[in-house]
């Protein structure tokens, strides 16, 4: 506490602690209530069009986190009372092809070395085709772990991999699991209850779309545009919301990736506009003389400049220990480049590429993306000048700066987002964060 | 509404109503806008009472309505036809600090809607950051900087600027 803060208290106290209530308030919210609701009413019988475009202006408004996103009350799993709730001791009836549980004592053994004692029950699964390996959503229960659910994989040649491993929330009426999948493209399967069938996706977290059915009660979409603005929306059919809210991005529940994986940090930029991912892979693979099937890549950025399409993110080979910077553009004046960064750092403050082949630019672009919540970021293009704040930084989430290419001592200053404007994230010299493989500078 | 809900309503406003207004006073400067600011977020969450299952966090959805209301009120009204509102004072602070608090008061009142939301929630409801920045509809850290930022703007009032009672508190930048 401080002299401010105890005075700051003590007179708002003192102001409105001497403050009487009103006697019966209830007619009055009774009477405004009703007025409200004529003209909700009216408001709605004005049009449709006009309401649905409130909506999309409205919600983002009541955003959690400043992010344009629809104010949701539930995301992980929802916290609704339904007949739809998962009852781990009643599960939902399984759905899905036999294959897909072909190898479930394997399955089984394995989750019991997770959690002692516990049993699960596959609620769904398939075989996918991409991949070619089973893989299973399921409900488990017993032991001292409590009721839990997951997503496994369960490849022919190797063990099973569980790729989600959550405690089961009650109330919890639909489960949300963001995948792999093809062509470096994640998709997101939702699993409900037998007999639900609206499932809907929105990509900027605004507009829904229909997911598509993979049986009675489970749904598929294609992640797009940008996945960490995505919502997610599962109704059931007497019009009770079982899921409403951010979609999981790939990797947040991942039990199997590299522990530098960056996995708090969102996926910014859009996707479809970035190059080709395979084509990324290929390169990750070669410079390490290895095949690309076990390659993984997880986007930071993805955006596109003066014509240049091209991803910044991680790297690394499914089941081994690092992952790396990496940044990949194509359309430049020299073709499709390709930069292998270290092995990204524990917790970093601030990660920065430049793509220096822009056609037509007399300039680099210095792409900076740094940890989430951190506060302005400014760029300073020699020693002597003072910080100036990069335009777009804050609805872009990553820094885009025109930067000399003879620049040699510019800097860059990342402010600290929680309030402590006296401590920077980051204040040096750019030079310091251009690290290649085997240097920096 | 249906009566046993319509009664758990009324319990609910019998029991909290006071410590909302209270709320929503510091949030507006004055009683008649008080009432009325309370009066709307009762009436709308009276409105959504059936479908407001977390009763325990009802508190909480009346003061973010409050809070996403006033802010509405604010930028429905130029800023200076609100500054010109002196705030009423509805009793007479007993402290021998009312110099003081009189001089927070008026500089409370000239703080942008959200940062005064901020400082009530925090300094008055004492809500930790987390609390208020679900109420706020921000992150911890906007909230952290919202209430530094609002610290500062009230220690560079020239009527707080030299009592040593209304110094900063470490670590923040003026």
């Amino acid at each position: 506490m401080s002299p401010l803060d105890d005075q700051l208290r003590a007179a708002m106290h003192a102001r409105a602690d001497v403050l009487a209530p009103s006697p019966d308030p209830l007619a009055g919210i009774e009477a405004r209530a009703r007025g409200i609701k004529r003209r909700r009413a009216a408001a709605s019988v004005a049009g449709a069009a006009l309401a649905v475009t409130a909506v999309a202006f409205v919600v983002p408004a009541l955003d959690l986190g400043g992010r344009a996103k629809p104010a949701t009350f539930a995301t992980q799993g929802p916290r609704v009372s339904s007949a739809y709730a998962l009852d781990p001791a009643a599960p939902w009836a399984y759905r899905g092809t036999a294959a897909a549980k072909a190898d479930l004592a394997a399955v089984q053994s394995a989750w019991a070395a997770r959690h002692p004692g516990s049993t699960l029950t596959p609620l769904f699964g398939q075989v996918y085709e991409p991949a070619a390996t089973a893989e299973l959503a399921f409900v488990a229960t017993g032991g001292s772990d409590g009721p839990r659910y997951g997503f496994v994989h369960v490849p022919t040649a190797a063990a099973p991999s569980f790729v989600y491993d959550e405690p089961l929330a009650s109330g919890t009426a639909a489960l949300p699991f963001a995948l792999e999948g093809d062509e470096g493209r994640a998709r997101l399967v939702v699993v409900a209850a037998p007999g639900v069938t609206r499932f809907e996706y929105a990509a900027g977290g605004v507009t829904y779309a229909p997911m598509t059915a993979l049986a009675s009660g489970v749904a598929i979409a294609a992640q797009q545009g940008t996945p960490w603005a995505a919502a997610l929306r599962v109704t059931a059919p007497d019009g009770t919301v079982l899921l409403q809210g951010d979609a999981p991005d790939q990797g947040a529940g991942s039990q199997n990736v590299p522990a530098n994986v960056l996995t708090s940090w969102p996926t910014r930029g859009t996707v479809a506009d970035g190059p080709d991912q395979k084509a990324l892979l290929t390169s990750f693979a070669k410079a390490f003389g290895r095949t690309p099937d076990k390659a993984v890549y997880r986007a930071l950025y993805t955006g596109t400049s003066g014509g240049v399409r091209y991803t910044v993110g991680q790297a690394w080979f499914s089941g081994e220990t690092k992952a790396y910077d990496v940044s990949y553009a194509t359309g430049g004046t020299q073709g499709p480049a390709f930069f292998l960064g270290r092995a990204t750092a524990g917790a970093p403050a601030v990660l920065a590429f430049v793509l220096s082949d822009l056609p037509g630019s007399p300039s680099e672009l210095l792409v900076v993306v740094p940890q989430p919540r951190t506060g302005e970021i400014s760029y300073a293009g020699d020693a002597t000048v003072a910080f100036a704040a990069v335009p777009g930084w804050a609805a872009r989430g990553v820094a885009l700066i025109d930067r000399d290419p003879k620049a040699r001592n510019d800097r860059l200053q990342v402010l600290d987002g929680n309030g402590d404007l006296s401590a920077p994230t980051y204040q040096g010299p750019v030079g310091a964060l251009l690290c290649g493989y085997s240097s920096c500078g | 509404v249906d009566e046993p809900a319509r009664e758990a309503f009324r319990a609910y406003v019998a029991a909290r109503s006071a410590a909302l207004l209270r709320t929503a006073y510091l949030l507006t400067g004055n009683r008649a806008d008080a009432e009325d600011l309370l009066q709307t977020a009762l009436a709308k969450t009276y409105l959504s009472w059936d479908r407001i299952r977390e009763r325990d966090a009802l508190d909480g959805y009346v003061r973010r309505i409050m809070v996403n209301t006033q802010t509405s009120f604010w930028r429905r009204k130029r800023p200076e036809a609100l500054y010109d509102e002196v705030p009423d004072r509805p009793g007479r602070d007993q402290h021998a600090d009312s110099d003081l608090h009189d001089a927070l008061w008026t500089a409370l009142a000239q703080l942008p809607a959200k940062q005064r939301a901020a400082v009530v929630l925090r300094y008055f409801e004492d809500l930790s950051e987390a609390d208020t920045a679900v109420i706020l509809g921000v992150s911890v850290g906007t909230v952290k900087s919202t209430t530094s930022r609002a610290l500062a703007k009230l220690r560079e009032d020239a009527s707080l600027r030299d009592d040593p009672r209304a110094a900063l508190p470490d670590g923040v930048l003026v």
